[in-house]
């Protein structure tokens, strides 16, 4: 395991790592007191928060890219990024339609465009998971394979069972429904992979898919139960804590694609001890 | 006792102490592989195996016996004679080995094979069967072996005459161009009392576990860090003093040992340091697993000298 740690370390000392550990920290800080004590006016102070989670967002979209432009087109690894790299793109376009409704209309309409997009992003997650896996385990790519569209199927039923039994059944409660489901599913396999890989590098691009499935379930609890409405009311740091786990969500996406990016780049190196 | 270079052809010169000590000097400084054969009577010689100037072990062979000489033995034996018919015999890596099998097989059954045809036929079916063998050919005025590993894989051949020693992969065409028309044909399988048999075996398995590794190390990870191990691995033999190398899906180990034992320790060493950049990128448990899948699929006794010789390292690799 030392040796697994020591290569993280070499990681983290490398200049365009620090300046993106530098980078996204200040972000980070900066959306919480942006969050806490809103200096700018109304509409514009959200357009700069939503501003820091697209580029967070984006980041996560050009390293994969880059990453997939790295491997040779006979490589494995690179339907994976493919896949990673189409989902972080979906899902980066869906936070800017979002922050452009917010801005401009105030209120986004539920299901829009930007649905469209992280569902997309969902898609493409759980392809790139799913490959991942057959990469894994070649003996057993059928099963997984069926494992994959079941969950799907699991995923986007289990909402419309309760919000039938509930009487409550409409398109935008489906929508409210679907993601926490969806993140629970790409969180735990990306939990699964991360125990998978327990140690190795190949662990750093799932860590991030984890974190926004804790993220997201932690936002549909709150939003579910009420509390945070309450606490958006009350100015309780609950608020600050679930919107800005969700920037921290992206900003750990960017950082393992970099981990990666590093890693496929410089490749192994011989100073382990 | 089989051996190849045991006939001492009318040309060979009989040489002096201080000229075989010259000799084994000389083998060192210019860092050579192959044998030195010292012949005291047609039936009593000694053996030095050279591997890159160092002497790799020594055999002392005579009508009744062939036994392994350790470094006193070897050198009171030299310092006996006055006088000795010598040569040295340049060989690549393989041969070496195949000439240090050759001295440790025993028990044949022998045929004799009066066309070059009969020969090519034998071969042919040596070469499609699973088991790996090697075959000794005698001719009158020369000498020959060919090794056949099984499985379709490529053959290794030696040839002796009095002008040349071919020694090369594939089967020399020298084997089928004798003028000589009786050839005596001896094969030899797998014994797990002899050393080089082990030591062959041993290598089959580094292989058989090496190569399936590298295969999934690049399905998970891509060609470009596979290039990276290449790089790396390649300075740890460089310092280690190994010619084992690899590329993309190929494992090339040229290495020739004392002992089965000496065998196992480099290649648990290699394997160690290799599955410890694996282990960095894929993590220990991905590696454990894999490592498991494939001993699994290996034959049962290959498995169990992985086991007698503690082949794969320890810790958290393989349990």
């Amino acid at each position: 395991m030392n040796k697994e740690i020591n290569e993280l370390k070499n990681t983290g000392a490398i200049p365009v790592v620090v300046f993106f550990y530098v980078v996204s920290f200040l972000l980070f800080v900066g959306y919480v007191l942006l969050y806490h004590f809103a200096p700018f006016e109304g509409s514009f102070n959200n357009l700069v928060l939503n501003s820091i989670t697209s580029i967070a967002a984006l980041s996560a979209a050009v390293i994969s890219t880059a990453i997939f432009f790295h491997y040779q087109p006979q490589d494995f690894p690179r339907k994976i990024w493919k896949s990673l790299m189409l989902g972080s793109w979906s899902w980066f376009i869906a936070e800017v339609v979002w922050q452009i409704y917010a801005f401009i209309y105030e209120e986004v309409p539920v299901p829009g465009i930007a649905d469209l997009g992280w569902v997309i992003g969902f898609v493409f997650f759980t392809i790139a998971l799913y490959q991942q896996y057959a990469i894994i385990n070649p003996s057993r790519v059928d099963t997984i394979r069926v494992f994959a569209i079941g969950a799907w199927l699991v995923v986007m039923l289990i909402p419309a069972v309760i919000l039938t039994v509930l009487d409550s059944f409409s398109l935008d409660s489906y929508i409210d429904f679907y993601y926490p489901f969806a993140d629970l599913f790409v969180g735990i396999a990306g939990l699964a992979l991360i125990l998978v890989f327990n140690g190795g590098a190949l662990m750093r691009p799932w860590i991030g898919l984890m974190v926004f499935g804790a993220s997201d379930l932690l936002y549909a609890w709150a939003e579910k139960t009420g509390i945070y409405a309450w606490s958006a009311n009350n100015s309780n740091i609950l608020t600050i804590v679930i919107d800005s786990s969700y920037l921290a969500a992206y900003l750990i996406l960017a950082i393992g694609f970099l981990g990666h990016w590093i890693l496929i780049t410089r490749g192994l190196r011989g100073n382990r001890t | 006792m089989a051996t190849l270079y045991s006939s001492v052809y009318p040309d060979e010169p009989k040489i002096s102490l201080p000229q075989i000590q010259a000799l084994i000097d000389s083998c060192r400084e210019r860092q050579l592989t192959g044998l030195i054969r010292l012949a005291y009577s047609p039936e009593e010689h000694l053996y030095l195996f050279f591997k890159r100037g160092d002497v790799l072990t020594s055999s002392y062979v005579s009508s009744e016996t062939a036994q392994v000489f350790v470094q006193s033995q070897w050198q009171e034996k030299i310092n006996s004679t006055d006088y000795v018919h010598s040569k040295f015999v340049p060989l690549t890596p393989f041969g070496l080995f195949l000439s240090k099998l050759l001295l440790q097989t025993h028990g044949n059954k022998t045929s004799i094979f009066a066309t070059p045809k009969q020969l090519t036929e034998y071969f042919n079916i040596k070469s499609n069967e699973k088991e790996p063998s090697f075959v000794h050919l005698n001719w009158v005025h020369a000498a020959g072996l060919v090794f056949l590993p099984g499985n379709c894989k490529d053959p290794h051949s030696i040839y002796v005459s009095q002008d040349s020693v071919l020694d090369q992969a594939g089967i020399v065409n020298a084997v089928y161009e004798s003028s000589e028309r009786h050839c005596s044909v001896s094969t030899f399988y797998p014994d797990a009392s002899v050393d080089a048999w082990l030591e062959y075996q041993l290598h089959r398995v580094f292989v058989d576990i090496s190569e399936p590794m590298l295969n999934r190390f690049e399905t998970l990870t891509g060609r470009a860090l596979v290039d990276s191990l290449v790089r790396l691995m390649g300075s740890f033999t460089l310092t280690q003093k190994l010619d084992i190398s690899f590329s993309t899906r190929k494992m090339t180990d040229r290495e020739v040992f004392a002992s089965p034992q000496s065998a196992a320790q480099t290649y648990r060493l290699y394997l160690n340091e290799m599955f410890g950049h694996f282990s960095v990128v894929i993590g220990p448990r991905l590696l454990a697993s894999t490592l498991r899948e494939i001993v699994a699929r290996l034959p049962k006794y290959e498995q169990d000298l992985i086991d007698t010789y503690s082949l794969l390292p320890g810790g958290y690799f393989y349990e």
